[in-house]
């Protein structure tokens, strides 16, 4: 079998004496969707944090295609692919719609001292025009110049998941995109991560809609109490003894 | 142009230098407690090189840019990976240790300082100011810039589009240092006469207020702030005298109003609504690992 | 000799020690720094060196309306420059503090002239010779207070409601609020303690040093700022153990080496801290993100 994208070994994690996340394995396979559930709690948070950098684990490796970048800050992170979203949208509220997905670029594009000349260079014509299909996309393109923090709630999500796409990840990391959705952002929601994959992006998914879980992705961990308590197929994983005890406690 | 008008020309230009300058750092976000030092790094270099050394004033004020930004990255490195509070105290502190390290040198004066500098013109101003125009506007319409607004908007999430924080961020110090230096530069062969007192806690003050007053969201709101800010007590005669009541009075009645300034936006702009008390704790170094 | 020195030193902490503590106190509830509380000492103590000097009060009426004196300002100085200021721009405040005690500072000048005052000597005729060193009335009186008020915070913070509710407050001021418990007004005191803790710093330093000085406040807050730094923001035990460690530091600096290179000396400390624990020698791990 080929090596996974992205593998966590031994992965561990206490906050003040609460063990988050306790001597987790994980592994992504390249080009699948990875769905990660597990009741308030479990740790899917920390996890999603521990792979993007924003949490050191106390102990444990993360690979991404074998190497090793547990000790990275999140911004080295992202030119090598991995790259976020944020449960609680966090957009650049003052900066317009297109400003937002420009930043998003930022690892790919010439943004030091080079950036101030008066002129685009041809490698910034192609990331602008890269930028305005991101917009027409995410049906953005009304709103390209009106401040992001002005748009309603589901297109911020759009947003969010169109900044993050821009970075051209290798494994994009969506922190509960469904959170505080309406039925239909959900539904729509399904494709377009189903999209992603067939573009060549794996994804890692911290989900608590079941639905979406079990419509999307290809394999499922489910945590609880910082450790995986079960994974697998989601029709199987769903189903099983064990998740309903987790969640429902009986 | 009479001497007096010259003089009232030159003041305005250096105050709209200052104002400018520290509207870099502004511009990430960052707030610096103490930028009178540069402003005091930059006079006294320019000081000795034209006194002691018979350069011209402006290669001078260009080694006073050097070794303004030198000390900005320094201190920048230093303060700009902590939390804003630490931030406020090491800009503060390390003002204060500038001009106790200039007090004790004896090969500059010491605190009766240096005398004798002349060579500010206003043309010499105002090609400076040129200069930093255009390198604001080339600034404000780059990549650089936008990333500038990033880090100013919300830092975490900086990080995650893949922005060096520490580098971008130290850069804009460096660089408001570097300006200021220059101010400073130009200020001392204008007034002819520096000591280490005249760089304390008022003036950093000052160049706060000459930033913000205008607006911080373009910056030449700040400038043309610097100018009403710095024409002020030359119309209104008795001020000079509450110079320090008066403007400390504002600063506050400013940051309780507007504190972003009067030319620009009326609100940060952030999308999520706020706790009732913003935490701001040490940050961006992550859990688990120490600063440093 | 040397003991007398460590004394004296011990002595020099004690004084600091109670404005780091307001210092602290305020970081604790707001996440903030009054930069204004060394001014508001500066005021204490002007106002206890009146009253002790012209209007003849005994001391031991003087130094609690001193305290009086640094609540009464420090509340002052919540108003205006904390309780109004938009929670968005958390620097604001801390600014607008700044530009409070600098007006302070211009203000007294203005007033009461920039002249020192002498502040009376107290229990002039005590002398305690404990062979190793000697203790001066003053010095008992300057010891005492300090160790008392001190200990009196400690104990107000662990053992009463109020004091229980700071410490809530400067926990989770989110969930504290939830709790009941009456966040503005537990600030509101959190202040005037610190502000009362700063005048009596102020009035004891003057008795210490004779003296007292428009232009005290500066030094004040510079001193505080390093404590808190050296000791962990927030931390009041931090506060205690440096404050009683520059103290120390500052008096065999003088003692032994050279005035001048007192303040050098503490600037390097604090310094090596910054680049090798910035969370200093108590702070809370400066772990904790702001959650994503």
């Amino acid at each position: 079998m080929a090596d996974p994208l992205l593998r966590l070994s031994g992965v561990r994690k206490r906050f003040q004496g609460v063990e988050a996340l306790g001597d987790i394995d994980l592994s992504v396979a390249e080009g699948t969707i990875h769905g990660i559930v597990g009741p308030n709690g479990a740790g899917k948070t920390t996890l999603l944090n521990v792979v993007s950098g924003y949490v050191l684990p106390d102990s444990g490796r993360v690979e991404l295609a074998g190497r090793d970048i547990t000790r990275l800050t999140p911004q080295a992170r992202v030119p090598l692919g991995v790259v976020r979203t944020f449960q609680n949208i966090r957009l650049y509220g003052g900066l317009s719609v297109l400003e937002n997905i420009l930043i998003g670029q930022h690892s790919r594009a010439h943004t030091g001292l080079l950036s101030l000349l008066p002129f685009r260079t041809a490698s910034d014509r192609r990331l602008r025009e890269e930028a305005r299909e991101a917009l027409d996309m995410f049906e953005l393109t009304p709103y390209r110049r009106r401040r992001a923090a002005e748009l309603p709630y589901g297109l911020q999500k759009q947003l969010e998941m169109a900044r993050a796409l821009a970075a051209r990840p290798k494994v994009l990391l969506l922190d509960e995109p469904a959170a505080g959705m309406t039925a239909d952002g959900r539904a729509a929601l399904v494709p377009r991560v189903r999209e992603l994959r067939d573009h060549g992006i794996s994804v890692v998914i911290v989900e608590h809609d079941m639905d979406v879980i079990a419509k999307v992705c290809d394999h499922v961990t489910v945590l609880n109490f910082g450790r995986k308590l079960i994974e697998g197929v989601p029709d199987e994983v769903l189903a099983s003894d064990e998740v309903r005890t987790a969640y429902l406690g009986t | 142009m009479s001497p007096y008008t010259e003089s009232i020309v030159l003041q305005v230009g250096i105050n709209v230098l200052l104002a400018l300058g520290y509207w870099i750092a502004v511009s990430t976000g960052k707030y610096s407690f103490g930028h009178a030092a540069f402003m005091c790094i930059g006079a006294y270099t320019a000081s000795i090189l034209t006194l002691n050394f018979g350069w011209s004033l402006p290669v001078a004020m260009l080694a006073s840019a050097v070794t303004a930004a030198a000390a900005g990255a320094l201190i920048g490195w230093m303060a700009l990976r902590l939390s804003l509070l630490y931030l406020a105290i090491i800009t503060f502190v390390f003002a204060q240790l500038v001009e106790v390290l200039i007090s004790e040198w004896d090969y500059v004066g010491g605190a009766s300082g240096m005398v004798g500098m002349t060579g500010t013109t206003v043309p010499l101003v105002l090609t400076c100011i040129a200069i930093v125009v255009v390198y604001l506007v080339l600034l404000t319409r780059s990549r650089l810039g936008l990333a500038y607004a990033a880090i100013r908007e919300d830092e975490q999430a900086a990080m995650a589009s893949g922005l060096r924080i520490t580098l971008i961020a130290v850069g804009a110090f460096a660089t408001s240092a570097a300006v200021t230096g220059i101010a400073g530069a130009l200020a001392a062969h204008q007034l002819m006469i520096i000591t280490p007192s005249l760089f304390g806690p008022q003036q950093a003050l000052l160049i706060i207020l000459y930033c913000v007053f205008g607006g911080v969201q373009y910056f030449w709101g700040a400038a043309l702030g610097a100018i009403v800010l710095s024409l002020l007590p030359i119309y209104f005669d008795w001020l000079s005298d509450w110079y320090m009541i008066v403007y400390g009075l504002l600063f506050v009645a400013l940051m309780v109003v507007r504190p972003q300034g009067l030319i620009g936006r009326s609100r940060g702009g952030r999308g999520r609504p706020l706790l009732y008390w913003q935490r701001w704790v040490a940050h961006p170094q992550r859990e688990g690992e120490t600063v440093g | 000799m040397l003991t007398q020195q460590l004394f004296n030193g011990l002595l020099l902490g004690a004084t600091f020690c109670l404005v780091a503590l307001g210092f602290n106190l305020v970081v604790g509830a707001m996440d903030r720094l009054n930069f204004a509380l060394g001014e508001t000492a500066m005021v204490s103590a002007m106002i206890g060196a009146i009253l002790m000097g012209e209007t003849g009060w005994p001391f031991a009426l003087a130094f609690p309306a001193a305290m009086v004196a640094g609540g009464v300002v420090a509340v002052v100085v919540y108003f205006a420059s904390f309780r109004f200021v938009p929670r968005d721009y958390p620097t604001a405040s801390i600014l607008s503090s700044l530009g409070f005690g600098l007006m302070l500072t211009a203000l007294v000048t203005k007033v009461l002239g920039s002249n020192q005052r002498s502040v009376p000597d107290v229990l002039p005729t005590v002398h305690i010779d404990l062979g190793i060193f000697r203790i001066s009335g003053a010095q008992v009186v300057i010891f005492g207070l300090a160790a008392v008020l001190t200990v009196a915070l400690y104990v107000f913070l662990e053992r009463t409601v109020w004091g229980i509710a700071i410490r809530g407050v400067s926990d989770d001021a989110a969930v504290t609020g939830l709790l009941g418990v009456p966040v503005r007004r537990v600030i509101l005191l959190t202040f005037a303690l610190s502000g009362a803790l700063a005048g009596a710093a102020g009035l004891l330093t003057g008795l210490a040093y004779h003296t007292v000085s428009p232009f005290d406040g500066f030094n004040t807050t510079l001193t505080a700022l390093m404590i808190i730094v050296l000791g962990g923001l927030g931390s009041v035990t931090g506060g205690v153990v440096a404050a009683l460690a520059i103290g120390i530091v500052e008096t065999l600096t003088v003692a032994y080496l050279s005035a001048t290179l007192r303040d050098l000396i503490v600037f390097i400390l604090v310094g090596i801290v910054l680049l090798v624990r910035p969370q200093g020698l108590f702070g809370r791990n400066a772990g904790v993100l702001e959650r994503v």
